[in-house]
């Protein structure tokens, strides 16, 4: 039964590669014109046509296409054409920074997201639900450019507590996990809210409460697994999201992450390096949902 | 329960967190003798063929040198070669300075010059700088330290165009080749590279075998911050010593907040190109019309905090050759600009495309949408068209950019007259413009090995553009700098790197 799980979601796994691998490839030639890479005001059309073909960019699309699929049969995701390095050296090298900030943000917002929505939801309508309400209408409004500047400005400028940007140890990492873990917090934190307070109306834990269970058991034996599928759905999505890279944040703190690589390679159309993010990406995705289908079995017997 | 629960969430973020490469970490907390410097964007690589771009020269100056530098009023300056002399019209001799070592211990002689040459013209190396270049016929050796540089046809500008040619070391080059030099580059500049990262940082050492005056500073950290607030934030907060091309906005705060605030005027013309072969612009008079309309100090002044310097109806100022003090700028005056277009035949103006980009240069936007509302006030309509950087690159390099687009057009580092007009000669690649007058006077200038009669020859390129104005005049663009009140020795040249040798923190 498992194995026959794990070999669908293996096969879907590839699938979702070619695909994206596909996607890429297609999208990126509509955006323009790698050779600009080398091109200074001065230089002549002759020259630019001669490194086109030097590149292979000359060649007819489906044979760009046929030598695209080969090289990455044969696990070579190419040189970068901007950066004239290859491709997965440079991903590599970037990826322990994406992965860093993407998981103490989400450490950030489960943490944070969960207990206030759980507490929003046990104390539903008190002072503090109201507080924790608009703080997360809050956190999902602000833009994290101006919520980053702002950290910049109290904790970095004001109180010199933390370095403005850059990376360089854990005092580096935590205002940029805190601005990409507030919008996700506020999030969690409604969503949790939400499944609590649906799950508290149902009629079982009427039922455990008059067993004479204690509060807390009632939460966590009784509330919890049910109102936690929504939340671990929600958790997997966000979780996919920040490993994509945090394009915005990446760029207000100077944070040397896959996002920020991957948009110097979008506006040089530097098409090796866009295509191998995508398909890392793609591939971190996959696994990241191979990981809840996998979960989604262990909290709901009914996913089994 | 909950235990494990919080010790797995610990355990998470210890993973994620050793995860990262903390190396650099130690740089930032750097002690008092090393200049941080932070900046939009480092070059993609470090070897120096690989963008033309003038904000990369304060990183080029660094690990290299030049044959030939071109100082801040325009004059050249020896460097690597402590004399030339013009043997022909076609012939130049370079003496070379001797007992100047490259970062690695090899000898700066003749064939370092001739390596580099042919490096720069082989188009296997996609050097950005071969296109200027081009009428170089051979580089001859007379003796170790003595090279002679022919040409195909006069090239007077020869001397101060080798200011773009860093001098690389032929043997390492040859071993390393292009793509692993880019990330670990040699050259004889005062400082050597000690680690690289695109996009991210670059560290560089004073080299103890310079043969110049020994830099006041042990490193630079150039680092790269893309937002401007970043970068002042970093300045503020003490852990930048340079904030390089702040906003003018930030000015006054940070001038309030003690931190030295300095603009100075870089190399570059910004011009509004008018397409002469395109109906209504191909009549002198309209184009006239248009640089009455505008009120380039206006936009300065709105658009710049009045930093930058307004062009004297020419495509320089006045630190560069060719420089022509007899012309002054078109004044702003919308009615003799209407009266000039009646007399063309649009006494009700006309409807006209403005390509324009959105991002690439500093205020871009702005400046374009600022042109187009002045030009409204004598019935002249822009459809103004905002383009994405490389899309707008792509439509200029290939000659189909709309009938009136923006740039600033380089001058630095050889501020030359004959730089920015090159881009409107008939035979340009760009077709930007097509004035027999304007490339006649070009020939007769480059023809001609005699910098008295030269000059001559470049006023009068000056009166003819004047006259026939290709361009709408605006400004020479400006380099912002915020500096901590701990660096000394800064002065910013034109294009936009300082004296590496003379930059210190004060003690």
């Amino acid at each position: 039964m498992l194995f026959r799980i794990v070999l669908g979601r293996t096969l879907a796994v590839i699938l979702v590669m070619v695909g994206a691998a596909t996607i890429v490839f297609a999208v990126l030639r509509l955006s323009g014109d790698p050779v600009l890479l080398y091109a200074a005001p001065d230089t002549p059309l002759a020259t630019l046509e001669r490194i086109r073909q030097e590149l292979g960019f000359d060649a007819p699309m489906y044979i760009q296409y046929l030598r695209y699929l080969g090289s990455l049969a044969r696990g070579d995701l190419g040189y970068s054409l901007r950066y004239e390095q290859p491709v997965v050296r440079l991903l590599l090298e970037r990826l322990p920074a994406t992965l860093a900030l993407a998981g103490a943000a989400f450490v950030i917002a489960l943490i944070l997201g969960v207990s206030a929505g759980l507490i929003s939801a046990v104390r539903r309508g008190s002072v503090y639900d109201q507080i924790s309400v608009a703080g997360a209408l809050l956190g999902q409004a602000v833009p994290p450019f101006w919520l980053g500047l702002m950290l910049i400005l109290v904790f970095g400028v004001y109180l010199r507590v933390l370095p403005t940007s850059g990376s360089g140890g854990i005092r580096h990492l935590v205002l940029p996990a805190f601005t990409l873990g507030a919008f996700f917090t506020a999030r969690i934190a409604r969503l949790t809210r939400t499944a609590f307070l649906e799950v508290l109306g149902e009629d079982y834990l009427r039922t455990a409460r008059a067993k004479g269970l204690p509060e807390r058991r009632v939460l966590i034996r009784h509330a919890a697994p049910n109102a936690a599928i929504p939340i671990v759905t929600v958790l997997a999505v966000t979780l996919s999201q920040l490993v994509g890279g945090a394009i915005v944040t990446e760029t207000v703190f100077a944070w040397p992450g896959m996002g920020r690589l991957m948009v110097q390679g979008v506006l040089a159309r530097d098409y090796p390096l866009v295509q191998g993010a995508v398909l890392l990406i793609a591939a971190l995705v996959a696994v990241i949902s191979f990981a809840t289908d996998l979960l989604y079995a262990a909290v709901d017997p009914r996913a089994r | 329960m909950r235990r494990l629960h919080v010790l797995l969430l610990g355990a998470l973020l210890m993973v994620s967190l050793s995860a990262v490469r903390w190396s650099p970490g130690a740089a930032f907390a750097a002690p008092r003798s090393v200049l941080r410097v932070a900046i939009p964007v480092l070059p993609r690589t470090l070897d120096p063929n690989v963008d033309s771009s003038l904000v990369h020269f304060k990183v080029w100056h660094l690990l290299y040198d030049t044959l030939v530098a071109v100082d801040a009023s325009g004059k050249a300056e020896p460097r690597l070669a402590t004399a030339w002399r013009i043997l022909s019209p076609t012939t130049w001799e370079f003496k070379l300075r001797r007992g100047v070592k490259f970062h690695n211990g090899e000898d700066f002689d003749a064939e370092a010059v001739r390596a580099t040459l042919s490096y720069i013209l082989d188009p296997a190396s996609r050097s950005t700088w071969a296109q200027r270049f081009t009428l170089i016929a051979d580089v001859k050796m007379v003796d170790p330290y003595t090279v002679q540089i022919i040409t195909t046809q006069p090239f007077p500008l020869l001397a101060k165009t080798l200011a773009v040619a860093f001098i690389l070391p032929p043997k390492y080059l040859a071993k390393a080749g292009a793509g692993k030099f880019g990330l670990t580059p040699v050259g004889t500049g005062p400082f050597r590279v000690r680690a690289f990262r695109s996009d991210e940082y670059a560290q560089f050492e004073a080299f103890g075998g310079y043969w110049g005056a020994k830099p006041k500073v042990a490193s630079v950290l150039m680092r790269q911050i893309r937002e401007a607030s970043g970068r002042t934030a970093g300045l503020e907060a003490g852990e930048i010593d340079i904030a390089y091309e702040i906003s003018v906005e930030q000015v006054e705060r940070l001038r309030s907040r003690n931190l030295n605030v300095v603009a100075s005027v870089v190399g570059a013309s910004y011009l509004v190109n008018l397409k002469t072969m395109v109906k209504p612009l191909d009549d002198a008079r309209v184009r006239r019309a248009l640089n009455y309309a505008t009120d380039a100090t206006a936009i300065n002044n709105a658009l710049l905090l009045g930093l930058s310097r307004p062009l004297q109806g020419q495509m320089v100022g006045p630190n560069s050759t060719g420089f022509n003090p007899a012309i002054k700028a078109y004044p702003y005056d919308p009615e003799r600009a209407r009266q000039l277009l009646s007399e063309a035949g649009y006494p009700n103006g006309f409807r006209i495309t403005f390509e324009g980009s959105n991002g690439r240069f500093y205020k871009d936007k702005e400046i374009a949408e600022t042109v187009c509302a002045q030009w409204a006030k004598v019935r002249v309509t822009c459809d103004l068209v905002l383009l994405e950087s490389n899309v707008w690159l792509q439509h200029l390099v290939s000659g189909v950019l709309g009938p009136v687009s923006a740039a600033p057009w380089q001058t630095a580092p050889q501020l030359d007259l004959e730089v920015p007009v090159t881009n409107f000669l008939s035979t340009g690649p760009r077709k930007m413009a097509s004035i027999p007058a304007i490339d006649e006077w070009f020939a007769q200038q480059r023809g001609t090995m005699n910098p008295v009669q030269r000059l001559y020859y470049l006023h009068k390129l000056a009166e003819v553009i004047y006259e026939e104005a290709p361009v709408v005049f605006l400004f020479e663009n400006i380099g912002a700098y915020a500096l901590s009140p701990k660096v000394g020795g800064a002065r910013f040249r034109p294009d936009y790197s300082f004296d590496p040798v003379a930059i210190n923190l004060g003690d």
